[in-house]
C-alpha cells in the first residue's frame, strides 16, 4: 500500500489475505478501502478480484489474513454483524418470480429487525429511503423480475443500500447491462457515495469505468497487488502492457480529465 | 392475518400485494367453509341427507337416526382433518420452495414422507403397543425429522449445504426409503396389504382424538414457523445474498427444513404419505400473493386445505366400482373408495408436468 | 466471469508448457490397460471368493474343479451347491453389473447429463406397474415374458422422464422428474393393488414377488432370461461409441457433423433400457451402478472417450455389483439383505461425491 495514504478511520482494511476455493488464489494481499471514497479493484481475467472482495465481506473463508472495517476484525462478528457494517452486491444475482421491489428491499433489514423478522417502524423507514435513492418510488409495488436490466439492477442496490452500512461491497455491478444503464448504475454509486459518504468497494472489469468512477485503484495479478493508488499515478502504459497485455495510450479525458484508455494493438507475446 | 399486523398502516394500505393477499385470504376461507359444508351433506354410495337434518344429526344429543349422525359425524371428522392436513403440507411445500430456490420442491422432494411413513408403517405392524395413536405423531416426527436431518447431515458432508445437494440427497432417501416401506409391507403378508392405501395418504382413518393430535402438534410448530419464514425469504433470494444480508446459511438452511420437515412429519404420521400438496397449493396462489413466505404460507395453507377438501368429496363419490359397473365389469373391481391421496397424485403429476414444462 | 471460473483459469495461464500430444495419448492408452486389466483381476479373484465362501465353505481346488469340468454334473452336494447356486449367482450379477455400467455411460453421454442413472428415471417403478397388470389382469395385456414386459413399461417411464426434461442439461431437473414420474407409477400400481377383488388375490402375491426380486432365485433359467438381451445390447451399445462421443459435444456440433441428435438419443435411450430392464425383472432394482461406474472409469482412464468409458465402465459395474451381492450374501449370513440395499448404502453415499464436484464446477 502507498504510504501516503490517510489514516482509515470508518473505512475497510485487510492485510496478508490469502483465499481461494481448492488452492489459495490470492497471496498476501492487502488492501485499504479509506473512508468516503470508491476504491476499485481491476485486474485480468483470473486474477483474483471477486475472490478478494468475498473475502472481505466474509462469503468466502481467508486462509490467512484479517479484514477490519471501523477498526473491528470482522472474523469476530457474527454474519448479521459484519451485515450491518458492509453490504455486499454479488454478480447477477437471480431474481426469483414474483417478488415486487418492496419484499425484495425489505429482505435488506434482516440483520436489523428481531429474531421473527418483524419490521418495525424505522426499518419501513429504510427500505422506503433506499427504494427513493435509486430512483424506484414509482416501481415499488412492480415486480422485480418484469423490471429492465438497468432498473433491477438499481432494486438490488436497494437491497444493499437498506441495510445502511458504511461500507457498500459490489462485484461488477454493470454485467449484463447495456452501455447507458452501465453508466446509470455507475453514476448513481458514485453520487451515494458523495452524498451519504459510503465507502465503496468494487470490482470493474472496465478499465475505463474504473478509471472514471474511482478515487483509488488497486490492480491486481495472479492474486498479488501489482499496483494501488490514485488512476493517474497506477494506469501506465508498461502497467496496460504488461498485467493486461495490450498496447495502449492513457490521453486525459477531454471533459473530465480523469485518464482515459485507447487501446491500439495485443501486447506481443513475451513482453507480457 | 397476524403477520400483517406489524406494518405501518400507511403502507399496507398502499402496497397492492398485501391488499391482494388479504382478499385472496378472505376467498379462500370462503371456498373451504362452502366446500366443506357441501362435502358434509353430500355423498352418493352412502347416507344422503339434507343440510338440516345434518345439523340436527351432529347436534341432537339423543338422536332418533343413529346411522345419520354416526355419518354425519364421520364426515365432519374428516373435513376437519382434511383442512388441518392440507394446511400443514401446504405450508411446508411454500417453504420448501424458497429454501430450494426451485418451484419443482415439495415434501416428498425432501425424503420426510417417505421417512414418517416408513417409521409409522413399521410402528403400525412391529410396534408394541398399535392401538394407542398418540404415539403416531412422535413416531412419524422420528423417521421424518429424522430423515430431514440425515438430508442435511449428508448434505453438509461438503462443507456448503446447497440446494442442488439437499434435493439429490433428498431424493436418494425418499426413493431408498418408499423401497424399504414396499419391502416392510410386503413382509408383513395380510396386515401389509391393509396398508397400502394409508401409504398413499387416507382419511379414512379420521378421528376426533387424531384431529385433536394433529391440532396440538401443528400449534407446537407455529413458533417454528414464524422464526424459519424470514430466513426462508432472505434465502429465496440466492447464498450471497443472504449471506450478505446477515443470514448464517446453513443454520438457515436447517431452520427452515426442520420447519417444513415437522409439519409434515406430523400430518404424514395420521393420515399416511399424501403428496403433491406442498408441491400444487404454492403455486395457485404465488401469482397473486408473491414470493414472500409472509403472505405465501399462509395462503397456501388455505389452498391445501381446499384442496384436500376437493379430492377427499372426489375420492368418496367417484368409486372404482360405479365407474366399472358402468362399464359392464363391476365384479373386477373391489367396492372399495380408493383413498384421498390418489386423486391427489392424479391431479398434481399433470400439474408437476406442466410446471416442469414452464421452468427453465 | 464469476470467481470460480477465474480460479479456474488461473492453471493454464500460469504459462507451463503442456505436455507433448503424443506422449498424453500413450499414457492414456497404458492407463486403460492398466485400469481394465486391475479391474478384470478384482472380479476374477471376488467370484472366486464367491463360489468357496458360504455355508458349506469349499476349497478353491473344488471350486475351481466344479468351475472347469464339462459334461453332466457329479451328484455331490458341493458339485451342486457350486454349479447350481452360486455359479449363476455370479454370472447374474456378472452380466448385470456390465451391462449397466455400459447403460450408465450411454445416458450420461447422450443426455448429456451427469446424473442420469436408470433409478432416477423412474425405470423401476415404470415395469413394476406394468407387471401389476399384468400378473393381476393377464387378459388386459398381450402374454410376454416378463423381461419383455419390464422393457415396455421401464422405457415408457424413462420416456416420460426424457421428454419431460428434453433439451435440458440441468440435472436437478431430470432429478426432478425421475422423482415424480417413480412416484406416479408406484400410485399406479397401488391403483391397481387396491381395486383388485380378492378373487384375484393370487395376481397380487405374484406381483410382490416380483417386486422383492433378489438374487436369492437366481437361476440357470434366470441367465437363461436375460442373457439374449445381453448378448444383443452389449455389442449394440459399444457400437453405439461413435456416436455418443458426437453427442457430447452438444446437438448443434453433432448435427452440424451430420448426426440426427433427437433420433440418436431416442435410439441410445431405447438401447440403454434394452440393457437395464431385463435385470429389474429378476433381481430388482439395483440403484447407482450405472450412475458410478461411468464417473470412476472415466477418472481412472483420464479419458472421456465413449468406447473406453464403456469398456472402463463395463468391469466397473461388474465389480460393484458383485461386492454388493457378496455382501448382501455373507455380511449378515444367513439372513440376506437385498443387494439393492447395499448398492445404494455403498453407491449412494459415492455418488454425493460427484454431486459435490458438480456443485463446485458449476
Amino acid at each position: 500500500m502507498s504510504a501516503d495514504a490517510p489514516p482509515l478511520l470508518n473505512g475497510l482494511e485487510a492485510s496478508g489475505i490469502a483465499a481461494g476455493y481448492t488452492t489459495d488464489v490470492l497471496h498476501d494481499v492487502d488492501l485499504a478501502a479509506t473512508e468516503g471514497r470508491v476504491t476499485a479493484l481491476v485486474g485480468p481475467n483470473g486474477s483474483g478480484k471477486s475472490t478478494l472482495l468475498k473475502a472481505c465481506a466474509n462469503l468466502l473463508e481467508r486462509s490467512t489474513g484479517s479484514v477490519t472495517i471501523q477498526g473491528q476484525d470482522i472474523a469476530e462478528l457474527s454474519t448479521r454483524q459484519v451485515a450491518t457494517k458492509l453490504a455486499l452486491l454479488p454478480q447477477g444475482p437471480s431474481t426469483p418470480p414474483y417478488l415486487t421491489v418492496r419484499d425484495l428491499v425489505e429482505q435488506g433489514r434482516f440483520a436489523h429487525v428481531g429474531p421473527l423478522g418483524m419490521l418495525r417502524r424505522q426499518d419501513h423507514a429504510a427500505v422506503t429511503e433506499a427504494i427513493s435513492l435509486v430512483g424506484l418510488e414509482s416501481f415499488a409495488n412492480r415486480d422485480v423480475d418484469a423490471l429492465s436490466g438497468g432498473e433491477r439492477q438499481r432494486a438490488w442496490l436497494a437491497l444493499a443500500l437498506a441495510q445502511e452500512t458504511p461500507v457498500l461491497a459490489l462485484d461488477e455491478p454493470t454485467t449484463f447491462l447495456d452501455i447507458g444503464h452501465q453508466w446509470e448504475v455507475l453514476e448513481l454509486v458514485r453520487s451515494l457515495n458523495e452524498e451519504r459518504n459510503l465507502t465503496v468497494l468494487m470490482v470493474l472489469h472496465d478499465l475505463n469505468h474504473a478509471a472514471s468512477f474511482s478515487d483509488q485503484l488497486v490492480v491486481l495479478e495472479q492474486g498479488r497487488v501489482v499496483a494501488a493508488g490514485d488512476p493517474w499515478d497506477t494506469l501506465t502504459t508498461e502497467l496496460l502492457r504488461e498485467v493486461f497485455g495490450v498496447e495502449a495510450s492513457i490521453i486525459a479525458d477531454p471533459k473530465t480529465d480523469r485518464p482515459l484508455i485507447v487501446p491500439h494493438a495485443a501486447a506481443p507475446r513475451g513482453t507480457r | 392475518m397476524s403477520l400483517t399486523a406489524d406494518r405501518a398502516p400507511r403502507e399496507a394500505a398502499a402496497d397492492p400485494r398485501w391488499k391482494t393477499s388479504r382478499l385472496m385470504t378472505a376467498s379462500l376461507a370462503i371456498a373451504i367453509l362452502t366446500t366443506g359444508l357441501i362435502s358434509l351433506w353430500w355423498g352418493t354410495g352412502s347416507v344422503r341427507m339434507s343440510p338440516t337434518r345434518v345439523w340436527t344429526a351432529l347436534t341432537d344429543e339423543d338422536a332418533v337416526f343413529r346411522i345419520e349422525a354416526v355419518a354425519a359425524e364421520a364426515r365432519l371428522v374428516r373435513v376437519v382433518m382434511g383442512i388441518l392436513v392440507g394446511a400443514s403440507l401446504a405450508s411446508a411445500g411454500a417453504m420448501l420452495q424458497s429454501l430450494y430456490r426451485n418451484p419443482l420442491a415439495s415434501p416428498q422432494i425432501t425424503g420426510v414422507t417417505q421417512g414418517s411413513v416408513v417409521a409409522v408403517v413399521m410402528w403400525l405392524l412391529y410396534g408394541p403397543n398399535s392401538e394407542s395413536t398418540w404415539v403416531l405423531p412422535l413416531v412419524g416426527a422420528l423417521g421424518g425429522v429424522g430423515t430431514g436431518l440425515l438430508t442435511y447431515g449428508i448434505s453438509k458432508l461438503g462443507g456448503r449445504v446447497d440446494p442442488l445437494r439437499l434435493i439429490l440427497v433428498g431424493v436418494l432417501l425418499g426413493g431408498l426409503l418408499s423401497s424399504m416401506t414396499a419391502l416392510v409391507l410386503i413382509s408383513a403378508d395380510g396386515a401389509g396389504l391393509d396398508l397400502i392405501s394409508w401409504t398413499v395418504g387416507s382419511l379414512q382413518s379420521a378421528s376426533w382424538s387424531r384431529i385433536r393430535l394433529l391440532a396440538i402438534a401443528l400449534l407446537l410448530c407455529i413458533p417454528l414457523i414464524l422464526l424459519a419464514i424470514p430466513y426462508g425469504n432472505a434465502l429465496n433470494l440466492g447464498e450471497e445474498i443472504a449471506h450478505g444480508a446477515g443470514v448464517s446459511v446453513n443454520r438457515g438452511r436447517g431452520i427452515v427444513l426442520l420447519a417444513a420437515a415437522s409439519i409434515t412429519a406430523a400430518s404424514v404420521s395420521l393420515v399416511g404419505g399424501i403428496g403433491f400438496i406442498g408441491l400444487v397449493a404454492p403455486h395457485i396462489v404465488r401469482r397473486w400473493t408473491g414470493a414472500d413466505l409472509r403472505r405465501l404460507v399462509p395462503n397456501s395453507a388455505l389452498s391445501g386445505a381446499l384442496l384436500v377438501l376437493l379430492a377427499d368429496f372426489a375420492s368418496r363419490n367417484l368409486r372404482p366400482r360405479d365407474v366399472a359397473s358402468a362399464l359392464g365389469v363391476a365384479e373386477e373391481v373391489a367396492p372399495t373408495a380408493l383413498p384421498t391421496g390418489i386423486f391427489l397424485a392424479l391431479i398434481g403429476a399433470p400439474f408437476f408436468i406442466h410446471l416442469l414444462r414452464r421452468t427453465p | 466471469m464469476t470467481a470460480v471460473d477465474e480460479a479456474a483459469t488461473i492453471g493454464p495461464a500460469d504459462g507451463k508448457p503442456s505436455v507433448d500430444g503424443s506422449t498424453v495419448a500413450a499414457g492414456r492408452a497404458t492407463r486403460l490397460l492398466a485400469a481394465v486389466g486391475l479391474l478384470t483381476i478384482a472380479v476374477a479373484a471376488l467370484v472366486l471368493y464367491n463360489l468357496t465362501q458360504g455355508e458349506p465353505d469349499h476349497s478353491l481346488s473344488t471350486a475351481l474343479d466344479n468351475l472347469l469340468r464339462t459334461g453332466p454334473i457329479a451328484g455331490d452336494i458341493d458339485s451342486i451347491l457350486i454349479r447350481e447356486v452360486r455359479l449363476p449367482r455370479v454370472l447374474m450379477a456378472l452380466l448385470a453389473g456390465s451391462a449397466l455400467g455400459l447403460a450408465g455411460v450411454l445416458l450420461q453421454d447422450a443426455l448429456r447429463n451427469p446424473l442420469a442413472d436408470p433409478t432416477l428415471l423412474g425405470v423401476a417403478q415404470g415395469a413394476g406397474f406394468v407387471i401389476a397388470l399384468a400378473s393381476i389382469y393377464p387378459e388386459l395385456v398381450p402374454p410376454l415374458p416378463t423381461s419383455v414386459l419390464c422393457f415396455i413399461g421401464g422405457t415408457l417411464a424413462g420416456s416420460v422422464v426424457l421428454v419431460l426434461s428434453r433439451r435440458s442439461r440441468n440435472p436437478v431437473r431430470v432429478v426432478l422428474a425421475g422423482a415424480m414420474v417413480s412416484i406416479l407409477f408406484a400410485t399406479l400400481s397401488s391403483v391397481v393393488i387396491l381395486i383388485t377383488p380378492r378373487t384375484r388375490g393370487l395376481g397380487i402375491i405374484e406381483y410382490f414377488r416380483f417386486v422383492i426380486g433378489s438374487f436369492i432365485d437366481v437361476t440357470w433359467d434366470s441367465i437363461g432370461a436375460v442373457l439374449p438381451w445381453f448378448l444383443l445390447a452389449v455389442p449394440l451399445g459399444l457400437a453405439s461409441a461413435r456416436i455418443v462421443n458426437l453427442l457430447s459435444l452438444g446437438d448443434e456440433a453433432a448435427s452440424s457433423l451430420g448426426l440426427n441428435p433427437g433420433r440418436a438419443r431416442i435410439g441410445l435411450m431405447i438401447l440403454s433400457m434394452a440393457l437395464v430392464t431385463p435385470y429389474v425383472a429378476q433381481i430388482g432394482p439395483i440403484g447407482f451402478v450405472a450412475l458410478f461406474a461411468p464417473h470412476v472409469s472415466r477418472s481412472l482412464i483420464a479419458s472421456s472417450d465413449a468406447l473406453r468409458v464403456m469398456i472402463t465402465s463395463a468391469f466397473a459395474g461388474a465389480l460393484m455389483l458383485l461386492t454388493a451381492d457378496t455382501a448382501a450374501r455373507l455380511l449378515f449370513f444367513p439372513f440376506e439383505v437385498p443387494a439393492g440395499v447395499f448398492t445404494f448404502l455403498i453407491v449412494g453415499p459415492l455418488a454425493l461425491v460427484i454431486v459435490g464436484r458438480l456443485g463446485r464446477s458449476r
